[in-house]
């Protein structure tokens, strides 16, 4: 017995050493990542134009504090969006995460139908159902019979509605437009696309932060949007807006020449944008605008500053000498 | 007695290592490579890095019980295009973006392709230089988190780009058809929708955009065959996981707007 026991341990050692040497053999095949051929580039020097007038802008205004949502009070009590979307927190399956990725609370409710409704500590909100978004969804345009300006028309009314109904709305906001999902399939053999169709509609909010200046919220968070199928009937809602406090009713800001200057002088271009720009030769600004920028409902953002958005055209060359535009975006905070 | 016992828990014992340390090699393995640095190839960005560290954390934490693991993690310079390259034209997908079930890129990108700081071997993978999936137990998901990849009009269109062949077993590219913006959540959010809670992975990948984005047009190109069912597919382990749809016969283009 007491050799039969030291027999399988050896065994065991043997079968532990053959797989540790199976990953070793396997990791040695990897490239030495040291070797690296880095372009030597002299950065040529950009042109910059500002195009258009620059915009007035008030001397000082006010910053925000973001009022957080509290999660155990919405489930224990229910919440107007639970309620527009006849979501039945109570009988719902409760999921919470402490830090859904960035010090931020979050509780997912799914209920027997698989609806989704998520609660972001930020006061975001985000409802979902089986038909939300998916190609495999009738056609909106065929089931009722319109063209896209006809059902356009529609999905703004139902979305102003659906808001208004439900008490929603909230002052500054403001509706940008409507879009379509769409689906197509494509036959391998035939090269032929054999579907086409439209599966969904979303009706998009902006939101206006500041309205005694008409100051406008801009980022992944300064939106609201509703999604329709096919039947006219709500199968998603995202609402990311915070509920927002004046923190400071008065701070100073600089003037867009400033913002635009700083800008003017970057040795190197600057976009929050991610498009392939090819070589950058001159930078066209189109325009400056006062914002607030509104982070991802799902990230913590404890105040709401006014920044500078710069928007315009790279213009540059891509590998075969052409010349391109591409479009840029980027913030400059506007507090001094 | 007490020495079988004692010889015993020695054999549990290397038993449990030896099944944690395959679980940790032969799990579900997942790959990223971003670039913020683009050596004056093209403007830098500042948060493709930080998505790339923040997925990795994300399929530690959600993930990590299941089998998923972080193979390999490359940054700016150490982000080579010939990772995602098909071998016959130079490259080493097999030994990357191919080797693993889950890739993510994030960085520049156009709708010919995504783009890299160095000549490594060279700074764009084109469309025509990828096929995934033909690789042994290769690529089943890919997000390009860049520009316009799936662009869908033009000459030549999304199919004749990025469909047959590249997709050689390969059940989905996530993506966008427009541009898109610099962030650090958009990886970690596909994981946390995918993993934390199940969701598939075309329904983790429209979760994570509309939450990360305003006013942009995600997409996704997923392929299917008689056998194959992609459309439930969800990330190893967490669900229903289509068979491979190794010679794709349909191919669906769907995409959205993150707003109205």
């Amino acid at each position: 017995m007491k050799y039969r026991v030291k027999f399988i341990n050896i065994v065991l050692i043997i079968v532990f050493l053959f797989v540790a040497a199976g990953n070793v053999l396997a990791t040695e095949t990897e490239k030495d990542k040291t070797l690296t051929k880095i372009p030597v580039i002299t950065p040529a020097s950009i042109e910059y134009k500002l195009l258009g007038s620059l915009p007035s802008v008030p001397s000082n205004l006010p910053t925000y504090k973001v009022l957080p949502k509290d999660l155990k009070k919405v489930e224990k009590e229910g919440d107007a969006v639970a309620n527009a979307l006849a979501f039945d927190i109570q009988k719902a399956n409760k999921k919470s995460l402490d830090e859904s990725g960035n010090k931020v609370q979050s509780l997912m409710l799914t209920d027997n139908a698989g609806k989704r409704l998520e609660y972001f500590s930020t006061g975001a909100v985000f409802y979902r159902d089986s038909e939300f978004l998916s190609e495999k969804s009738a056609d909106v345009l065929k089931s009722l019979n319109k063209d896209e300006a006809g059902a356009k028309d529609l999905f703004a009314t139902l979305g102003d509605s659906f808001l208004k109904g439900n008490k929603l709305s909230i002052p500054g906001l403001e509706r940008k437009g409507v879009s379509f999902a769409r689906a197509q399939a494509y036959d391998v053999n035939s090269k032929t696309v054999v579907e086409d169709k439209v599966t969904g509609a979303a009706v998009g909010y902006g939101v206006i932060v500041n309205q005694k200046n008409n100051i406008r919220g801009w980022g992944p968070g300064a939106k609201a949007t509703i999604y329709y199928g096919a039947n006219k009937q709500v199968t998603g809602y995202y609402n990311a807006l915070r509920n927002l406090a004046v923190k400071d009713n008065k701070v100073a800001i600089q003037t867009p020449d400033q913002v635009v200057k700083k800008y003017m002088s970057y040795q190197e271009p600057k976009t929050l944008i991610k498009s392939a720009t090819g070589e950058v030769k001159t930078i066209l600004i189109d325009k400056v605008e006062l914002v607030y920028y509104l982070a991802s409902g799902a990230e913590l953002q404890e105040e709401v500053k006014p920044n500078y958005l710069i928007q315009g055209r790279f213009v540059g060359t891509d590998d075969n000498g052409n010349t391109i535009e591409t479009k840029f975006e980027w913030l400059e905070d506007a507090v001094l | 007695m007490k020495k079988l016992l004692k010889s015993l828990a020695l054999c549990v014992l290397f038993l449990f290592i030896t099944v944690c340390f395959q679980a940790t090699t032969y799990g579900y393995e997942a790959g990223w490579e971003a670039v913020d640095e683009y050596n004056g190839l093209a403007p830098d960005l500042s948060e493709c890095v930080n998505e790339g560290t923040n997925f990795q954390d994300a399929i530690a934490s959600y993930g990590g019980y299941m089998g998923w693991w972080t193979s390999y993690g490359f940054a700016d310079d150490n982000a080579w295009e010939e990772d995602f390259k098909e071998e016959i034209f130079g490259g080493t997908d097999d030994y990357y973006a191919d080797n693993v079930n889950l890739v993510l890129f994030s960085g520049h990108g156009n709708r010919n392709g995504f783009y890299f700081g160095t000549f490594n071997d060279d700074p764009q993978l084109y469309y025509s230089e990828a096929k995934w999936g033909d690789h042994q137990d290769g690529l089943d998901w890919i997000i390009i988190d860049a520009c316009e990849v799936l662009q869908p009009g033009g000459v030549p269109n999304v199919w004749n780009r990025w469909g047959w062949p590249v997709f050689r077993g390969l059940h989905y590219i996530l993506g966008y058809s427009s541009i898109t913006y610099d962030v650090n959540t958009r990886g970690r959010d596909f994981i946390k929708y995918a993993m934390e809670y199940g969701e598939t992975v075309r329904e983790a990948w429209r979760d994570a955009t509309i939450i990360s984005e305003d006013g942009t047009t995600a997409a996704y190109l997923r392929a299917d065959n008689a056998i194959s069912d992609t459309y439930n597919d969800h990330l190893r382990g967490f669900g229903h996981t289509s068979p491979d749809p190794v010679s794709p016969t349909i191919l669906w283009y769907f995409w959205w707007s993150t707003n109205g």
